[in-house]
């Protein structure tokens, strides 16, 4: 077994001693607690997001991986019981307090990603300013690669036969598939069914559009049972790919923005 | 909550688990021998085995980190701005009375939170007025008291027990997470006696946060863990377990 990068499950010795080791990058990811349709659990995003960032650490081999920030911004979930949402203020103050402890125990760098889309666009819109606010010596690092993500597992399930409407975005084939590899524990494959599968609604260049979408109307809007998709079939091989591939991405992108 | 669909929970509330539990964990320094998740791991064994002998209470996913302070001068610790922590509480507040919740039980399995806990309940129930009762059950310091009472009577005395990643916290540690307990860092921490009387104790969590704990130990300890073992973990989380079940009972209004 090799050695762990949570964080969490490190003594304060251990983190001291890998940071003067060179561990000085801190991955901190933001997850939600939302619906996932009534086959995944509502900490979904929480456990790929983890899981993600466990594997981009261990790649980059100079990290270590922060407590996941959950709940976060989950607003167009809030009619499905179990979602937990932020206000856009409270995850803002969330997420720059952790930025001021991680500075106070000697991280240089911070990078920062979303398992959960609806974050994106926070983090996007206030790292600058949180940067700002650290200060110089540590170097703060959004990188956004959801829509790439997203255009990527639509790319590679369309090899396997898979349409964009049944990949989907929110608790379906592909989402699924990832979830079917890391905990099929908490799947339950006989309650999946397909959500809203119009074609249209996920064309990359209509996704901007279906995400406005969401968030005024909210989810449930779109489908009754919250999944925007087609979860049926998944497959937890294919799953294991969408998300070596997308661990490989991140990595690629931190790899080329930080110095 | 967390590892249930939202279909899930929607039937268990509907078949009358109408209490849900909102704990307050922390992510940080636990000594040289306890993850920084200690008190949030806690917080869920404690609050799983407390739902499932309620049998009327769900667990909602942990907050952390919280209220810590007074552990920043150790690496891995991390704290909200109490004001901070209020916003999060209050979020999770207006998101779980829209299920059919009747009631919100506020709970912490760290200490450093409860004071504030205590100080911010009144408003956010007053917020909530009419929505879902909002409840406060400070658990741990009745807990504690009895802990240490048990803990006497196996001569392990008050000083040692501790009240951070002393003996009675590890005991429960290698019940709940023993792979992350590594004994052999077990050191001595802090254990003048007189910082442990329930009358020095305020005294003490003042000091703490005015000058870090590490003014007051260096390793983080506060307490011995060494010698500690699961069958006296399990004896007392099953005691904590009975305190957080009696007192919920009693804020609910069951039995």
């Amino acid at each position: 077994m090799s050695e762990t990068v949570l964080m969490e499950e490190m003594t304060w010795r251990e983190i001291k001693e890998a940071i003067q080791q060179g561990k000085d990058t801190a991955i901190l990811v933001s997850g939600s607690i939302e619906q996932h349709g009534p086959h995944l659990p509502t900490a979904t995003d929480t456990i790929i997001g983890y899981a993600t960032a466990e594997a981009v650490a261990k790649k980059l081999g100079n990290a270590l991986v922060a407590p996941l920030i959950r709940p976060a911004l989950s607003r167009h979930h809030i009619d499905f019981p179990g979602t937990i949402a932020l206000r856009l203020e409270t995850f803002v103050k969330v997420l720059e307090e952790y930025c001021f402890c991680l500075r106070a125990h000697g991280f240089k760098k911070i990078v920062l990603f979303v398992s959960h889309g609806g974050n994106s666009d926070a983090l996007r819109a206030f790292v600058p300013s949180i940067a700002k606010k650290v200060g110089p010596g540590l170097q703060l690092l959004a990188v956004q690669t959801i829509e790439k993500h997203i255009k990527a597992f639509q790319d590679f399930l369309k090899t396997k036969g898979i349409t964009i409407q049944r990949a989907g975005v929110h608790a379906a084939f592909s989402e699924t598939s990832v979830m079917l590899a890391l905990r099929p524990d908490l799947v339950a494959m006989d309650k999946a069914k397909p959500g809203l599968t119009e074609e249209a609604f996920y064309r990359p260049e209509n996704l901007e559009k279906s995400k406005i979408a969401s968030f005024i109307h909210g989810v449930k809007s779109q489908s009754s049972i919250g999944v925007l998709g087609d979860p049926t079939g998944s497959d937890a091989t294919v799953g294991r790919e969408i998300f070596e591939r997308h661990a490989n991405d991140i990595v690629e992108e931190i790899k080329n923005n930080l110095a | 909550m967390e590892e249930m669909s939202w279909v899930e929970i929607k039937n268990a509330i509907e078949r009358g688990k109408t209490t849900v539990l909102v704990i307050s964990g922390s992510i940080e320094q636990h000594g040289p021998h306890l993850p920084t998740g200690t008190d949030t791991y806690l917080a869920y064994e404690v609050g799983q085995r407390a739902a499932r002998r309620l049998g009327y209470a769900l667990v909602a996913p942990v907050i952390r980190p919280a209220l810590s302070e007074h552990h920043m001068g150790f690496p891995g610790s991390f704290t909200l701005a109490w004001e901070t922590y209020k916003d999060v509480l209050e979020d999770y507040c207006d998101s779980l009375a829209r299920y059919g919740f009747k009631d919100i039980v506020l709970m912490s399995s760290h200490g450093g939170n409860n004071a504030v806990l205590k100080a911010i309940t009144p408003d956010l129930a007053k917020k909530l007025y009419g929505r879902v009762n909002i409840h406060l059950v400070l658990h741990i310091e009745k807990g504690m008291a009895q802990a240490v009472a048990f803990l006497k009577e196996k001569g392990v005395s008050a000083e040692k027990a501790g009240v951070h990643s002393g003996y009675g916290e590890t005991c429960e540690m290698l019940v709940a997470k023993p792979h992350l307990v590594k004994m052999e860092f077990a050191e001595k921490g802090q254990v003048e006696e007189a910082l442990y009387r329930p009358e020095n104790i305020p005294r003490f969590q003042i000091d703490s946060f005015i000058h870090g704990v590490q003014h007051f130990s260096k390793n983080g300890i506060l307490g011995d863990p060494r010698g500690a073992n699961g069958e006296i973990g399990k004896e007392l989380i099953e005691l904590g377990v009975n305190v957080v079940c009696e007192e919920i009972n009693r804020a609910v209004g069951k039995n």
